[in-house]
């Protein structure tokens, strides 16, 4: 601030010169090159200041205490939300326990195979996760099959997470549709109790013939799916 | 449990009463607006501790950004709704302009809060009460000549501190 009176600029700019002395600064002004730059400078402010009513600007000097309680409501949700994150992770960690269990009991079957000399080589096991078809399931499946006795055995691994409300057994059916087919042949109905089960059941669709097998609900639609490629 | 929430109190403990303020100015005084905006703001950090990182900028100024980038998404949500419930035609696109213009107020009352004390009642004075330098220096008990001057750095300050916020240039 090259002249003394550049002072003046703040009042005057938000209209608190007096009137005698806004005239007497204004005749300054137009003498004065720094005085025009600082009221320049500063002539943005007052809109910007407008933006906010009178009562809010004195509330800006107003103490704000957080509530209390919001703390202890913040770290609530967080241990939901944290507990939730390990279901999940311990889901995902489940997921790849399921298939080498699913593949143990399914290489089981084929080595029983072996133990008739007349039987052809075994095809290779199909080890397959189910699909979901609703969001938010708590119930996935590692499927297997091998072919047995012009058939295929079907080994299924389920896990059935039990969280609030979901802790009912479950009656599901598994279905198997033929390659091309609509019609489902239901092939067993098993009860599903929380947590980890399996099962094994017979269908008389041999292995290369299978389209799609199906988890439904016994008294629903389906659970999972999976689609042979 | 392996207690990462202790980053929530920490949190808390520092900023805990400006960031509700701010959540407050920003949902223009509702309570409990400001406190779910918190709550959400204070939830994405202790998802995101990375980003916290004092190396990284100011953690309050993260925190205050997260609630406004919060407060102004709920904002539009709610605008949106509240065409759908008053008209059948299809809403408009949530107007930017009114966003913008509901936002101003709010920073204005963030860049006053972060001036002195001294500035600040210069300011409400002259500016938001219209009074006259004379008028502001009884009331304030101060000479006029000082009432000038600090009118005049506290807007200087002001200046500065929008141009930090990003308001002006």
């Amino acid at each position: 601030m090259s002249c003394e009176r550049c002072v003046d600029a703040g009042a005057y700019v938000l209209g608190a010169l007096a009137p005698t002395e806004r005239s007497e600064y204004e005749r300054h002004l137009a003498q004065c090159e720094p005085c025009r730059d600082e009221v320049a400078d500063l002539a943005v402010l007052p809109g910007l200041l407008g933006r906010l009513d009178p009562a809010e600007a004195a509330a800006v000097d107003q103490p704000v205490t957080a509530p209390a309680g919001l703390l202890d409501r913040v770290v609530s949700k967080a241990r939901k939300e944290q507990a939730r994150l390990r279901r999940r992770r311990r889901w995902q960690t489940a997921g790849a326990a399921l298939a080498a269990a699913c593949l143990a009991l399914v290489v089981g079957l084929g080595a029983g195979r072996l133990v008739s000399p007349a039987a052809p080589p075994p095809a290779a096991p199909v080890v397959a996760s189910m699909r979901p078809v609703q969001p938010d399931l708590p119930l996935s499946a590692v499927l297997g099959y091998a072919p047995k006795g012009g058939g295929t055995d079907i080994t299924m691994v389920c896990v059935y997470q039990s969280s609030g409300g979901y802790a009912e057994p479950w009656q599901v059916t598994l279905v198997v549709y033929p390659r091309g087919s609509t019609a489902g042949q239901n092939v067993a109905t098993w009860p599903v109790t929380p947590g980890e089960s399996s099962f094994s059941a017979h269908a008389s669709v041999p292995p290369d013939r299978i389209g799609t097998v199906e988890l439904r609900r016994a008294d629903g639609g389906p659970l999972l799916t999976y689609q042979h490629e | 449990m392996g207690d990462d929430t202790e980053l929530l109190r920490l949190i808390f403990a520092e900023h805990g009463d400006a960031l509700f303020a701010h959540a407050l100015r920003l949902s223009g005084g509702d309570h409990q607006r400001a406190e779910d905006v918190v709550q959400e703001t204070m939830l994405r950090a202790w998802r995101h501790p990375d980003a916290l990182d004092p190396e990284r900028g100011s953690v309050r100024a993260w925190l205050f950004t997260t609630a406004r980038n919060i407060s102004i998404d709920s904002w539009r949500r709610r605008s949106v709704r509240v065409a759908e419930v008053v008209t059948d035609t299809p809403p408009e696109p949530p107007g930017t302009d009114e966003t913008e213009r509901a936002v101003e107020g709010w920073l204005i009352a963030d860049a006053l809060a972060r001036l002195s004390r001294e500035h600040r009642d210069v300011i409400v004075q002259c500016f938001y009460y219209g009074r006259s330098v004379a008028e502001a220096a009884a009331l304030l008990g101060i000479p006029p000549g000082t009432v000038k001057s600090r009118t005049h750095y506290a807007l200087r300050s002001l200046r500065l501190v929008l141009e930090e916020m990003g308001v002006t240039r």
